[in-house]
Formats: structure tokens, C-alpha cells, sequence
């Protein structure tokens, strides 16, 4: 919060405006205002931001959690999950399908990490709660 | 079963604020403290806030709400605080009396100190005494959030969202993914409740459209919901959406209905932490301020 808080803005680069566009970021709840040509970045307060603002203008990245269905003897659970990396936003509701296909049949350990998809399709989920 | 009959510090309330106000009292250098939940588990609203976003602050990591709780819960297991579940409180006195009811049973047991730590409720259509009739369908979005992440259960298939806080921007999201189909976010406001990062990646992303100053004026459907009527109060144009589910995103209010019951006010050995105290932004700050009030009990 401090270091945020305090660092400045860097001063604005030269941007080709023709081609610019304008994003919030989403890497923190600081929501730095971002315009980018594809080369260069004004507004960002750290360098993930400046990384936000040229993926998101090529091929918006998004990590996806959701829960996978365990059933239990004691019936059904569900199990929360990320993804252990960010995936294109494009592509969300085929891996949501890949996904939700699966059927555990034991409860896992946060930190687990479980495959979902088919293998052209495969995408790494990691387990991020207790499960009560 | 419970140890003693009387503690240093009872918290009722086992999410984040309690267990941060045990970890800090511990801290302090009280001794016998007892939580209390109601619930089988730790964690609070954490538990079903699948979702990334915390911990930024506190723990300088972006995590899930359940990811938060399980960090918390290896914190609060050095406070040497004794929990138990399954444990609803249901009266106090002024003179700190607690009776709690469990599965064992029903106790009383005293304290130095009671901190309420008791979350906060969400606003309800009936508060907002939206006009119309009273099918089935019609949900605060924490509790949809519930019946979606910790029972696997899809409260409905056409949805609309009233009011744009967060927990209903999430929410937009997360019925989508699970095939849901929502239709829109109206908010009465001409500006958005929620964070704007919540309406990019929740509303933005799947094209899920937000009408600002937009009113319900009624509901419609007899045994379920049918549909809404609706005005856009920018214009005065009224329009109907049919819809079968309703989820309410509209406030949320601190809890302290235990002290008010009572008649009791904070002090005198009464504290109120966390969210009960005031809704906050972050989870992180309720951990940062829970610690901070549980560091200043002494005992009596």
C-alpha cells in the first residue's frame, strides 16, 4: 500500500495514437488508468501493469477459479480451483467445459494440482481451499 | 465440550475478524480465550469466496477468498485459542454472560471480555420493499454465491442483477460460467457500487451489460419468477424483462443484533470487530484492525 501510494507515475512516453488503447489494470485493486500503443505504456505504477497493458492488447489474459464436483461418501463437494496460470479469455468457457466434466471421487489438499481437459486441451488447475 | 466456565476473552465469530482478534489478544498476552462459531468450520464468508483478489495487502499475494482463510487459520492455530463450532450464541448480559447452544448442549460461560464478531447481513428485496409478488427466484447474491461454490447448486437460469456490488458483479460472472445467462446489472445509481475492476473482468469480459439509474418497479410471476418491470429514470422509459431469477447486490449491513437484543452498548468490556463494527473494503484490513483491537484487551 505504501510503496503504491508513494512511487509516482512515470512520465508519459510518446504513444502512436492512432493505434493506442486505454485499459484499467486488473493486476491489483489500484486500478491504474493504462493507455498503450503495443510497444509503449503510460500509466502504469509497476512494471506488472506495463505487462498487463501489452498482453491485454493482443490477447486478454484471465486466471479462472470455479469448483470441481467430489463425491464423497458423505455426498457431494465442492472443490474450489484457479488455474495455475492465466488463460486467454477467449478460451474460458471451453476450459469451464473441460472442467466441469471432472468428477473427483476423493476430497484433494489445498495445493493440489489436477488436470482438466482433453490432452490437445489440457489445462492445470491447483486446489485453493479446505473443503468442510 | 468447553474448559473453563469463565475466559480473558470470548469472540463470537469465527471468519476473519474474530480469528484476528484471538490472534492478536494472544498476542497481547491473554491467555484463555474461547471463539464461538455457528458454523462446522472457520473461515466465514472466506469459505465461498472462490474467487482471487485478497490478501494483497496483508499477506502482499493476490489469492482466494478460501486460499486467504486457510493462510489466516495457520496463524490463528498459534493463538492457542480454544474454538467451538457448531456453537450459536443466542443471549448476552451486561454483566458478559454468554449462553450458547451446540450439539452437547446449552452453556453459559463469562468473560473479561465479548467481542462481536458477527459479519454483516446483506440487504434484502424486503428492505428495499421492491413492489410485485413473492415467487421463488428471488436471492441476495452472497447467498446464490453460497448455493453455487459450496453446494453445487445453480439458483436459477435467466438472470437479472439488482444493484452493481461487487458481491453481485461476481456473481455475474460466476452464474455465467456455470451456464447461466444473465441479462443485466440495473443500478438506481447513475455510478457503479462496486470496483471497476470487478465490472471489467465480471461484466465487461462476458459482454454482460450494467443500466445505470435504472429502477425495478416490479416483480412479476406467481410460483417463480417470471420477469420485471423496469424504468430507466435518466429518460422515464419503462420496459419489462422477463427473467427467472432475481439477485439482490445492494448493501450490506453490520450485524449486531445481539448487542441490540440485549440492549447493550460496545464498552464495558463489549467490543464489536470487523465487519459488525463497519463494512470494509479489503479482508485485509478486517485482519489489520482485528489484530490491533484484540493487542489492547488486558485482563481485568
Amino acid at each position: 500500500m505504501k510503496a503504491q501510494t508513494k512511487s509516482k507515475k512515470k512520465p508519459d512516453k510518446p504513444l502512436d495514437r492512432t493505434k493506442s488503447r486505454k485499459f484499467t489494470c486488473l493486476v491489483c485493486p489500484t486500478c491504474c488508468e493504462l493507455e498503450t500503443d503495443g510497444s509503449n505504456v503510460n500509466g502504469a505504477r509497476c512494471p506488472r501493469g506495463e505487462a498487463f497493458a501489452l498482453q491485454e492488447m493482443v490477447m486478454p489474459m484471465r486466471v479462472v477459479t470455479t469448483t470441481v464436483r467430489c463425491d464423497t461418501a458423505e455426498g457431494l463437494r465442492m472443490v474450489p480451483v484457479k488455474t495455475t496460470s492465466a488463460v486467454p479469455l477467449g478460451r474460458i468457457f471451453e476450459i469451464m467445459k473441460g472442467i466441469k466434466a471432472l468428477r473427483l471421487a476423493q476430497v484433494p489438499a489445498i495445493g493440489t494440482k489436477i488436470h482438466a481437459g482433453t490432452t490437445e486441451n489440457q489445462v492445470e488447475l491447483v486446489v485453493t481451499g479446505e473443503v468442510g | 465440550m468447553i474448559r473453563h466456565t469463565h475466559y480473558d476473552l470470548i469472540i463470537i465469530g469465527g471468519g476473519p475478524a474474530g480469528m484476528a482478534v484471538a490472534v492478536g489478544a494472544a498476542d497481547g498476552g491473554l491467555k484463555k480465550i474461547l471463539l464461538l462459531e455457528r458454523h462446522p468450520r472457520l473461515g466465514g464468508i472466506l469459505n465461498q469466496c472462490i474467487h482471487v483478489g485478497f490478501g494483497l495487502r496483508y499477506f502482499k499475494e493476490e489469492l482466494t477468498g478460501t486460499e486467504y482463510a486457510f493462510r489466516y487459520k495457520q496463524q490463528f492455530e498459534h493463538s492457542g485459542t480454544e474454538v467451538s463450532t457448531n456453537s450459536f450464541v443466542h443471549k448476552l448480559t451486561p454483566a458478559k454472560d454468554v449462553t450458547f447452544v451446540c450439539p452437547e448442549g446449552e452453556f453459559l460461560v463469562s468473560g473479561d471480555h465479548v467481542v462481536l464478531a458477527t459479519g454483516c447481513r446483506e440487504r434484502t428485496r424486503e428492505m428495499l420493499t421492491t413492489p410485485g409478488t413473492r415467487p421463488a427466484g428471488i436471492l441476495t447474491a452472497g447467498l446464490a454465491q453460497e448455493m453455487v461454490n459450496i453446494h453445487g447448486l445453480l439458483p436459477g437460469r435467466n438472470v437479472v442483477i439488482v444493484g452493481s456490488g461487487d458481491i453481485g458483479l461476481i456473481m455475474a460472472r460466476r452464474m455465467t460460467l456455470e451456464g447461466a445467462r444473465v441479462h443485466a446489472v440495473l443500478e438506481i445509481l447513475d455510478h457503479l457500487s462496486g470496483l471497476v475492476r470487478n465490472k471489467i473482468q465480471c461484466l465487461d469480459d462476458f459482454c454482460i451489460p450494467l443500466f445505470l439509474s435504472h429502477e425495478v418497479l416490479e416483480i412479476m410471476g406467481k410460483d417463480r419468477v417470471e420477469g420485471i418491470r423496469f424504468r430507466d429514470n435518466a429518460t422515464g422509459e419503462v420496459k419489462d424483462m422477463n427473467c427467472d431469477t432475481l439477485l439482490y447486490s445492494v448493501g450490506l449491513i453490520p450485524e449486531r443484533d445481539l448487542l441490540m437484543d440485549a440492549g447493550i452498548e460496545p464498552g464495558n468490556g463489549y467490543h464489536v470487530a470487523g465487519n459488525a463494527d463497519y463494512v470494509h473494503d479489503l479482508v485485509d484490513w478486517v485482519s489489520k484492525d482485528g489484530e490491533k483491537l484484540g493487542r489492547a484487551l488486558r485482563s481485568a
